[in-house]
């Protein structure tokens, strides 16, 4: 999706609210890069998931350049349900519910719709 | 914290397709997560999440040696969840790549312990960045 506004801003409120509403995430960590005039935030966090004992972890990945818009990524990874098997190809329980998680929280970031005068 | 950044030489598309060849010939990573691509300003940023298997062998002390960890922790490393690895890269017109890479995700049975095994592959990753 896309967002506007500042891309540092954006990161930092998406951290609040992320970790604000998961009693269990953490943050990772976050790298930031600015070349010619592009910016880009990397933001990882891990959470454990109750649904099916894994800590899944979660990638937000933002890139602003020189028209303002803010392009948003979000990716999740995450283990097995038994650890005695191998890594699973489908997606875990867990990362479904933490990518829904993160999509409402990017989501509650887009400025509200003005609505026009008259 | 398991990430470091480092700046290479070359073509950010060709490092990553060589990057994710490496880690999944030698299963440092067992399946691609996802990943993302965009080109704003002529500048290449792009992202890709890995998945690292549980079952990944035990590793020899030295890889993590560096880390001053007691050698004791030799036979506890566990092994029994998966770590995500993310990789970004930016490239503009000075031809330099840009790469951060996090490791996570470890320590559902073991969180007491060290996240060794997020250092292991980390420095595996360094090291075959360093090499292309």
């Amino acid at each position: 999706m896309t967002l506007k506004g500042d891309i540092y801003e954006k990161a930092r409120q998406f951290n609040h609210a992320f970790i604000k509403e998961s009693l269990t995430a953490t943050f990772v960590g976050e790298s930031t890069v600015h070349v010619d005039g592009v910016n880009t935030v990397t933001h990882v966090y891990e959470r454990f998931s109750p649904e099916d004992f894994n800590r899944d972890t979660v990638t937000l990945y933002l890139v602003q350049g020189s028209d303002g818009i803010i392009h948003a990524s979000l990716i999740t990874a995450g283990g097995a349900l038994d650890y005695d098997q191998q890594m699973q190809s489908d997606r875990t329980v867990g990362e479904d519910h933490l990518l829904n998680f993160a999509i409402q929280i990017l989501e509650s970031l887009q400025p509200e719709t003005q609505l026009p005068e008259g | 914290m398991p990430k470091f950044e480092m700046v290479v030489q070359g073509d950010c598309r060709a490092l990553i397709v060589e990057l994710e060849k490496q880690l999944l010939a030698t299963g440092i990573a067992t399946t691609v997560a996802g990943a993302s691509a965009f080109f704003v300003d002529d500048v290449v940023c792009l992202v890709e999440v890995f998945n690292n298997a549980p079952s990944i062998e035990r590793s020899p002390m030295e890889e993590f040696g560096d880390f001053g960890l007691a050698e004791t922790l030799a036979d506890e490393i566990p092994t029994d969840s998966a770590l995500s690895i993310t990789v970004s890269m930016s490239q503009g017109t000075d031809e330099q790549i840009y790469v951060s890479c996090f490791v996570a995700g470890q320590g559902v049975f073991f969180t007491k312990l060290p996240k060794v095994r997020e250092y292991v592959v980390m420095n595996r990753i360094k090291a075959m960045l360093k090499s292309m």
